[in-house]
């Protein structure tokens, strides 16, 4: 057994290594290190919060029972990344056969980023993040999956193609061609959210 | 003026951070004295910041659960367990196709002893025609000296 309370510090692969032996208080610190990333990115293909906790608590199932098959060859959270993002498009998979119209309810609104003299401002941001949020929606999901990964998770071009398994080209081509979408979608829906966006770089071209 | 897609390449890699340092340096200095360049990096930005809302208040875990994980993950078998599991299967599917093959090896046995199957009945049409005339003669020798039957057909005429 490994005395991992007393080492908060272990590395990603001090703690696999523990959990491997058996030991359920590295499971534990493991689950503490990253559930804050894994809620959070189960969050954006979720509706509410017991969902996405679910989601996310199944997340965890998953790479404690693979475990073993984790090879140490790449980062361990790009690992748990590409186990959250598989179980999160299969979760869009059947949430889309039952008509499920996701992340409705606090989209939102972050009072840091809202003008204080404007008593406007807030349902001005909320109802644009909800119309931006509906178009990345509407996205494909490769599409949607790495707007996801970039913008909202802030991940580079060298781990999405680790969570992804694609080339970095292809990293950078479908990241191009979801933003050429969403901003397609966004001139046609809500031109006024993109004021003189439509006139500058026409070419608009897909690749 | 239209950006070419190696310009667009440059523009995403750019506001991505992804650009190494000398190719951002440059880049930097394009956009000072191209003003279509700077408008398309402007329009990009607004765009992606746009995006960024869509972010929204990012969901936290609640405080049980990572506590709720573990007592999940505990219901679970362990490696161990699955492992001797496997094994456990293993030998019942080895066994089970033990136990149908010499099931199949015995009924075989019973149809060949019964003499269901094997080599069909061949020496009437192996004999020799002199052999088989010789067995039709004593045959009739012993019909008329009346130690076998003479067949249907002879009785009836």
């Amino acid at each position: 057994m490994f005395a991992l309370q007393s080492r908060p510090e272990s590395s990603d692969a001090h703690l696999v290594e523990a959990i491997l032996a058996g030991s359920e208080a590295a499971f534990a610190t493991l689950v503490e290190r990253f559930q804050d990333r894994v809620v959070r990115l189960c969050g954006r293909y979720c509706r509410d919060q017991v969902e996405c906790e679910d989601l996310a608590q199944e997340v965890f199932l998953k790479v404690f029972r693979k475990l073993h098959t984790f090879q140490g060859d790449s980062q361990f959270f790009t690992w748990l990344y590409r186990i959250a993002v598989n179980a999160a498009t299969d979760h869009l998979a059947r949430a889309s056969t039952r008509r499920l119209k996701l992340v409705d309810d606090d989209v939102a609104f972050d009072a840091r980023t809202a003008r204080v003299d404007d008593p406007s401002a807030p349902m001005v941001a909320a109802e644009t993040a909800v119309a931006v949020r509906a178009i990345v929606d509407a996205l494909p999901e490769k599409f949607r999956t790495i707007l996801v990964l970039r913008e909202f998770e802030d991940l580079s071009y060298t781990e999405i193609a680790e969570v992804l398994q694609i080339q970095i080209g292809t990293v950078e081509s479908r990241l191009f061609r979801a933003r050429q979408r969403v901003k397609e979608a966004m001139l046609r829906l809500h031109p006024e959210l993109l004021p003189g966006v439509g006139e500058a770089a026409p070419r608009g071209g897909s690749r | 003026m239209t950006l070419t897609q190696r310009d667009d390449s440059l523009l995403q890699r750019h506001l991505d951070g992804e650009l190494p340092a000398d190719a951002a340096a440059a880049f930097a200095a394009r956009l000072l004295v191209e003003p279509e360049l700077a408008r398309a990096v402007d329009a990009a930005r607004a765009q992606r910041a746009l995006l960024r809302t869509a972010a929204g208040s990012a969901r936290q875990p609640s405080a049980r659960f990572a506590a709720g994980v573990v007592a999940a993950a505990r219901q679970l078998p362990t490696r161990q367990q699955l492992e001797q599991a496997d094994l456990v299967a293993t030998a019942i599917r080895v066994c089970r196709q033990v136990l149908v093959a010499a099931a199949i090896v015995a009924a075989v046995g019973a149809l060949w002893h019964a003499g269901m199957i094997g080599p069909t009945r061949t020496d009437t049409l192996q004999a020799s025609p002199g052999a088989l005339e010789q067995d039709i003669h004593q045959l009739d020798i012993r019909i008329q000296s009346g130690a076998v039957p003479p067949p249907a057909t002879e009785r009836s005429r």
